[in-house]
C-alpha cells in the first residue's frame, strides 16, 4: 500500500517538474519570437498607415458599477487610437444602482454608445453588444479594470496574421496594497509568463475578460457567448480552440484589474474560477488528450485537471498526517511536559534530513520564482519589490486548496457558483 | 482569414528535451539523497569505533597496569559518546527511510554489544575503584508487545538529558542477540512484561512518570543536592568578590 502512495507521489511530482521544465523549454525555444514581435511592434508605433488601424469596438458590460465603471471609460477614452475606428458600448445588464446615471453623461460622446437592458447575465450583455456593433475587431473590458493607453496599439498589430482569431492581453493587479493583493500580483505576473508561454503553444484555454479582443467574425463562425458555468470568458477560448482558431497574447498590453481585497470575495471569485474551468473541461472532454487539438489537448488540459485532483488528495492526507502529528506531540507533552530542551536543536547537520522531494521542491520553487520575474519583465512594468513573491510563495499553497476543495466538491454536487 | 482554420502540428521535440531535464533532476535528488544516507551511516560507524576503540583502550589499561588511575576515573566516563550514539540511532529509526533496514539492525546490535560491554567493565571499575556507578537497565520491544514502549523511551531520554552522568543503556529485545539473550535472562526480563527497568539492581516493569522514576532512584536526589550545594558555592564566590572590591576601593 505504501509502495503505491510513493509511486503515486512520485509520479505526480514528477508530472509537475515535467511541466514546469516544458514551460522554461518552450520559453527558450521562442526567444527569437519574442525579439520579433518586439520589431512589430516598434514598427507599428513608427511607420503605421491608416489601414493599419481596423475598427474596434470596446464592450463594457456593467451591473452595479457605480464606483468604478467612470473610470474605466475614462481609460478607454485615453487609448491611443485613430479616434474614428474606435467605438466604446456601454452595456448596462439591469443595475440597481445608479450606473446608468453615472454612464448616461456620456450620451452624446461621439465615441460612446449607450444600451441600458433587463438584466440576464453578463454573457448576455456581451452578446448584445456582438450583434449590435458594426466594426471589424470587437473586445471587452470588464467595469472594474482600467486599460494602459497603449495596450490597443501593442495588441491590433497581432491580427496582421490572417489566422489569428484573438488576442490576449497581460494582466496585472492595479495598487496592490495590502498583503492579499500583492499575493494575487505575484499570481498574476506569472500568469503573464504562462499566458505568454501557452500562447506560443497555442493553448491558451482563457480569453480572459478584460480586454481580449476577437476578429468579429469569429462570433459568426462559432456562435455567441454561452452562460458556460458563469465563466463565458473560459469557454469561449476553449470554443474557439475547437475550431482551431489561433489565440495568441499580446504581452505588452496592460490591463489592470482589481482582485478582491478580503480572503472571502478572492476565495468565492476563485470558487467561480476553478469550478468554471473544471465544468467547461468536463464539457469539452473530448479535447483531453487528443492529439487532434495540440497542446492543449495533450498536455494543459489534462495537467490542469490532474493537478485540481491531486492537490485536493494531497491536502487531505496533509491534513490527516498534521493530526496524526499533533496527536503525537500531545501524547509527548503529556508523558514529560514541556520540556523545551535546546540540547536537541544543537545543529547536528548530520541530522537534517533532505530528502528527494524537498530538493526536487527546491527546484520547482526556483522555477515559479523565476516565471513570476519573468512575468514582470514582460510586461515592462517596472516592480522590482520581492516581497509579493515572499507573499505568494508562503499563502498561495495554504489558501488556495480552500477554494479548490470546494470547486471540485461543487461539481461533484452540480452546483454552479454565484459572481458575488 | 482562412476558412478553414488548420493547427501547427505538436512539437514533440520539446516534450523529450522536458523529459530528460526532469529525470535528470529526480535522478540528481536521488543521488544526492544516496550520497547523504551513506554519509551518515558511516558517521555513524565513524563513532561507534571510535567507542569500540575507547573501551578496548581502557579494558586493556585495566590488564596491562593492574590497575586503573583511580582518581582518573569516575562514572561518567565514555556516557556522552554512547548517549549521542543512542540520539543518532533513534533518529534514523524513526526515519521512514532508514527504518527496518538491515544496516540499521546491524548498527543496533553492535551498539548493544557495546552497551553491554560498558556495562560489564563499568561493574569492575566500581569493585576496583569503590565508587558506584548510576546505571540504568532499560528493556523495551516493538509496539504491539509494548505499547507503553514508546512513552517509557520519552521519560528516559528526559532523564538522560537531565543527568547525562547517569548511564542509560537501552536494548530492544526484539534483536536476535545471544548476548542480549543472556542479558534478559541473567535479569529473568519476560517478554509479557515490557517495559522493564533495571536500577539499584531491582526491577521495575510497566510505565513510570518521570517524577516516579526519580523517586525510584535516590542517587539523582544526592546529584541534585551536589549541584545546588556547587551553585551555592559559585554565588558565594561571586558576591564575596564584589565585597572584598568595594573594601579595596574604600583604601584607595
Amino acid at each position: 500500500m505504501q509502495y503505491i502512495v510513493g509511486l503515486f507521489n512520485y509520479s505526480s511530482l514528477f508530472l509537475i517538474v515535467f511541466f514546469s521544465v516544458f514551460l522554461m523549454v518552450t520559453l527558450i525555444e521562442n526567444r527569437k519570437k519574442i525579439k520579433g514581435e518586439r520589431a512589430l511592434l516598434n514598427h507599428n508605433d513608427t511607420e503605421a498607415e491608416n489601414t493599419d488601424y481596423p475598427s474596434v469596438t470596446i464592450l463594457v458590460p456593467v451591473f452595479n458599477e457605480q464606483n468604478t465603471v467612470d473610470k474605466t471609460i475614462q481609460s478607454l477614452l485615453k487609448l491611443n487610437y485613430p479616434e474614428e475606428k474606435l467605438r466604446i458600448m456601454i452595456v448596462d445588464d439591469g443595475s440597481k444602482d445608479n450606473t446608468w446615471e453615472i454612464v448616461k453623461k456620456y450620451n452624446n460622446h461621439p465615441q460612446i454608445l449607450l444600451h441600458q437592458k433587463e438584466n440576464g447575465g453578463k454573457y448576455t450583455a456581451l452578446n448584445y453588444g456582438i450583434a449590435n456593433c458594426g466594426t471589424e475587431m470587437i473586445g471587452c473590458l470588464d467595469a472594474d479594470s482600467e486599460v494602459d493607453s497603449d495596450a490597443l496599439l501593442h495588441i491590433i498589430p497581432y491580427f496582421a496574421d490572417k489566422n489569428v482569431g484573438a488576442v490576449t492581453p497581460s494582466l496585472k493587479i492595479q495598487n496592490p496594497d495590502n498583503i492579499l493583493g500583492l499575493m494575487q500580483s505575484a499570481e498574476y505576473n506569472m500568469g503573464v509568463f504562462t499566458r505568454k508561454i501557452l500562447g506560443f503553444l497555442d493553448a491558451q484555454y482563457v480569453t480572459p475578460g478584460p480586454f481580449s479582443i476577437f476578429r468579429k467574425e469569429v462570433f459568426s463562425k462559432v456562435g455567441n457567448y454561452k452562460h458556460a458555468h458563469n465563466t463565458e470568458d473560459l469557454e469561449m477560448a476553449l470554443r474557439l480552440q475547437e475550431n482551431h482558431f489561433k489565440i495568441v497574447n499580446a504581452h505588452k498590453a496592460v490591463v489592470y484589474t482589481v482582485g478582491p481585497r478580503t480572503l472571502y470575495r478572492l476565495y468565492k471569485q476563485r470558487v467561480r474560477w476553478t469550478g468554471g474551468f473544471i465544468q467547461n473541461a468536463i464539457d469539452y472532454r473530448r479535447m483531453i488528450l487528443n492529439p487532434k487539438y495540440g497542446n492543449l489537448g495533450m498536455l494543459i488540459l489534462p495537467v490542469a485537471m490532474y493537478s485540481i485532483i491531486v492537490t485536493v488528495f494531497f491536502l487531505s492526507f496533509t491534513l490527516i498526517k498534521t493530526i496524526f502529528n499533533i496527536i503525537d506531540t500531545y501524547k509527548k507533552i503529556s508523558v514529560i511536559g514541556w520540556s523545551f530542551n535546546f540540547n536537541a536543536f544543537s545543529f547536528d547537520w548530520w541530522l537534517y534530513n533532505i530528502q528527494a522531494p524537498m530538493f526536487i521542491g527546491l527546484i520547482t520553487l526556483a522555477l515559479v520564482v523565476f516565471s513570476i520575474w519573468y512575468g514582470k519583465k514582460l510586461t515592462g512594468v517596472k516592480d522590482k519589490r520581492m516581497i509579493d513573491i515572499v507573499y505568494f510563495i508562503t499563502l498561495y499553497s495554504i489558501i488556495s486548496p480552500l477554494w479548490l476543495i470546494t470547486s471540485v466538491y461543487n461539481t461533484i454536487r452540480r452546483k454552479d457558483a454565484s459572481w458575488r | 482569414m482562412n476558412e478553414k482554420p488548420i493547427r501547427n502540428p505538436i512539437d514533440w521535440k520539446t516534450y523529450i528535451i522536458s523529459f530528460f531535464i526532469t529525470a535528470l533532476i529526480f535522478a540528481s535528488a536521488f543521488g544526492v539523497n544516496n550520497l547523504l544516507s551513506s554519509k551518515k551511516e558511516a558517521d555513524i560507524k565513524g563513532v561507534q569505533d571510535q567507542i569500540a576503540l575507547d573501551i578496548l583502550s581502557s579494558e586493556t589499561q585495566f590488564d596491562l597496569l593492574g590497575e586503573v588511575s583511580c582518581k582518573n576515573v569516575d562514572g561518567t566516563i565514555l556516557s556522552q559518546e554512547i548517549n549521542s550514539l543512542a540520539t543518532k540511532l533513534s533518529y534514523m529509526e524513526s526515519n521512514k527511510q532508514s527504518a527496518g533496514s538491515p544496516e540499521l539492525t546491524y548498527l543496533k546490535k553492535y551498539y548493544s554489544l557495546l552497551q553491554i560491554k560498558d556495562y560489564v567493565l563499568m561493574q569492575r571499575l566500581a569493585v576496583k575503584c569503590q565508587f558506584r556507578p548510576i546505571s540504568i537497565l532499560y528493556f523495551y520491544g516493538n509496539e504491539d508487545v509494548c505499547p507503553q514502549c514508546v512513552n517509557m523511551g520519552f521519560v528516559l531520554t528526559k532523564l538522560r538529558e537531565a543527568y547525562p552522568e547517569v548511564r542509560i543503556y537501552s536494548f530492544d529485545t526484539n534483536l536476535q542477540l545471544s548476548a542480549l539473550n543472556t542479558l534478559r535472562d541473567v535479569n529473568k526480563i519476560s517478554e509479557t512484561k515490557l517495559p522493564a527497568v533495571i536500577v539499584d539492581d531491582q526491577t521495575i516493569t510497566g510505565f513510570r512518570t518521570y517524577d516516579e522514576l526519580k523517586k525510584l532512584i535516590p542517587e539523582l536526589k544526592a546529584i541534585d543536592k551536589k549541584r545546588a550545594d556547587e551553585e551555592k558555592a559559585k554565588n558565594k564566590a561571586t558576591s564575596t568578590g564584589t565585597s572584598s572590591k568595594s573594601i579595596l576601593d574604600k583604601i584607595i
